[in-house]
């Protein structure tokens, strides 16, 4: 194709790259799932570009867009750190797993799983993120002194809040973490509801939270990944600037936005995705 | 929304030390990111300037039809990163970027272990040392995994 052969010469190559990015990173910020979730679709179907090279662009941009929404949160005090730093204890080990097994698993069995990950994220989407707060800690958050409190803007003062199921959001961490090594993502749309339904943390917290540890659960396989040289730098580059950029606007344009219309149009474009990566493992 | 009429735990939850130390993690990761994407750019914008560019569109056009690249040598050991950066080659001003960027959430959690040590929680010098351990784990022995 003669768009293909355009694409060859360097500077064309960044340029398309990072635009794409910059969308991707705008709906990632949109939508609240990161920007991962678009930019290894984009990169595999759109660039034919190899799995694991678009995991590696990924999951560096995972890295950047969390870092950056994690500052503002920790700033506002809204991020329960030691329910962060207990769960990464999970997201990291996981992460390494995944890491690990990325090597003995086919590129067919992760374009699979993205798909089945994509279906569970509109899924997830659809659902209402509330959660009724817990009575009481168990005896693992009183253990850790997991209870905590965050400012209420709307009420204009601190909430405290109790923290629970900390045995089963752990084990789903572990999961969480591996997914992320895996594909490259943020798998935010997995770490909230373990938070909000297992934890029973206020969602405010659930999400400033689970960005707080994006970050971390990505660096444990993004390590692993540059030291295998799956990072390229020229692909990288591009990705992560495009990323970054397009996330700080696209938080800046979501506060402008009619959010359930939005959400209700990007589950579409998130379910197509998902088709599209499933026959792309199905090899049709 | 947490309920209204539980009992709030006795302790304060909220200790002064901490919010300190979240001004402070906030600040950090927040000028960590700005300094990386910085120096990433920088590296791009050199790319542009110093030819190489043969080679480049070479490997572009691999990657491009889905190959795994055997000959790209990255940079991982401090020699090849004094060397790159003095003679200002922009693939490894760039990776120089990436890897600082990977870098970010170690320190910030090595930054954490320091913060409970201050604190004397034993528990979770504990748990941070574990997290800092594997990020470690995964950059030292990413190779051979």
């Amino acid at each position: 194709m003669d768009w293909h052969s355009l694409l060859l010469t360097p500077g064309t190559f960044e340029a398309v790259l990072l635009l794409i990015s910059v969308v991707a990173g705008i709906l990632g910020a949109i939508l609240g799932l990161g920007g991962g979730v678009v930019i290894v679709p984009a990169l595999t179907l759109l660039f034919k570009v190899n799995i694991r090279y678009a995991v590696g662009a990924s999951i560096v941009s995972v890295i950047a867009t969390s870092s950056g929404a994690a500052a503002v949160y920790v700033r506002e005090h809204m991020t329960n750190i030691r329910v962060a730093m207990f769960l990464e204890v999970a997201t990291t080990l996981g992460a390494l797993g995944g890491a690990i097994a990325t090597g003995y698993l086919s590129t067919r069995f992760l374009f699979l799983l993205f798909a089945a990950i994509m279906f569970y994220s509109a899924y997830a989407m659809t659902r209402p993120r509330t959660s009724e707060g817990a009575a009481e800690p168990d005896r693992w958050a009183q253990r850790l002194k997991l209870d905590s409190s965050y400012p209420d803007a709307l009420l204009g003062r601190d909430v405290f809040y109790h923290v629970t199921g900390v045995p089963l959001a752990f084990v789903l961490m572990l999961g969480a973490g591996a997914i992320s090594a895996l594909l490259g993502v943020g798998s935010g749309a997995l770490k909230v509801p373990a938070m909000d339904r297992a934890m029973k943390l206020p969602i405010k917290v659930s999400s400033a939270t689970s960005n707080f540890m994006i970050g971390v659960t990505a660096a444990a396989s993004a390590g692993a990944y540059y030291m295998r040289g799956e990072i390229l730098p020229f692909l990288a580059a591009p990705v992560a600037l495009g990323v970054l950029i397009g996330a700080s606007l696209g938080t800046k344009l979501m506060v402008r936005l009619p959010n359930q219309k939005i959400r209700r149009a990007f589950l579409v474009v998130i379910l197509i995705i998902g088709v599209e990566m499933a026959m792309k493992g199905l090899g049709t | 929304m947490t309920d209204q009429n539980s009992t709030p735990p006795t302790t304060p939850a909220r200790p002064a030390a901490l919010i300190q130390a979240e001004t402070w993690i906030g600040l950090f990761l927040r000028f960590g990111v700005l300094f990386c994407g910085l120096v990433i750019a920088g590296g791009v914008c050199l790319s542009f300037f110093r030819g190489a560019n043969q080679d480049l569109s070479r490997r572009i056009g691999e990657v491009l039809s889905g190959k795994l690249i055997d000959d790209m040598s990255i940079p991982t050991t401090p020699g090849q990163f004094s060397d790159g950066l003095s003679a200002l080659d922009s693939d490894i001003v760039i990776a120089a970027g990436l890897l600082c960027l990977i870098l970010l959430p170690v320190l910030r959690v090595a930054f954490t272990v320091i913060l409970f040590l201050m604190e004397r929680d034993a528990i979770y010098v504990v748990l941070t040392t574990i997290v800092l351990t594997v990020l470690l784990f995964g950059l030292c022995f990413g190779k051979a995994l």
